[in-house]
């Protein structure tokens, strides 16, 4: 139990500004980001319907 | 430059039925979350053992391909994850919701 706090420790601070500041991260969050909102924005909903036995609430 | 990261994740977090955005590292650390510190825990540990599985089982099916995005729809959301080498984007969203025209 302890090793595995150890492994998923969070990041510092001055881990995360080091991480945000490099060039291939930016690069990940701007592509990324782009593809998600593309899937975002289709408003087709394949599973309309057809979602048995839920109850979606809206 | 870093306020730009933060722009984009609050446009994304912003619209409408995004329930949260998660960046991970290869580790599974959060380095950017909108999700409350615990669920980012997580969601860091779960999903990112998820696309190390989801990985191991494309390329392994054919050793050329690679896994490029993954959808994962539940009875009450959708968890759309986009990874590279190095780093994932989570974003979960309430389709019911995004999809209103």
């Amino acid at each position: 139990e302890q090793e595995k706090s150890e492994e998923f420790r969070d990041l510092t601070e001055e881990e995360r500004k080091m991480i945000v500041s490099t060039p291939e991260f930016l690069d990940f969050v701007d592509t990324s980001s782009k593809v998600v909102e593309r899937a975002l924005n289709e408003k087709y909903d394949f599973m309309k319907d057809y979602t048995l036995g839920v109850d979606v609430e809206s | 430059m870093p306020s730009e990261v933060d722009d984009t994740l609050k446009r994304l977090s912003n619209r409408k039925g995004v329930k949260g955005v998660v960046i991970l590292n290869g580790d599974g650390q959060a380095i950017r979350s909108t999700l409350d510190p615990e669920l980012t825990v997580k969601y860091g540990r779960l999903i990112s053992s998820l696309v190390q599985q989801t990985r191991t089982t494309i390329s392994t099916l054919d050793d050329q391909n690679d896994l490029t995005f993954l959808r994962v729809r539940t009875k009450k959301h959708e968890i759309m994850i986009a990874p590279d080498r190095e780093y994932l984007l989570i974003v979960v969203q309430n389709p019911a919701e995004t999809m209103q025209a």
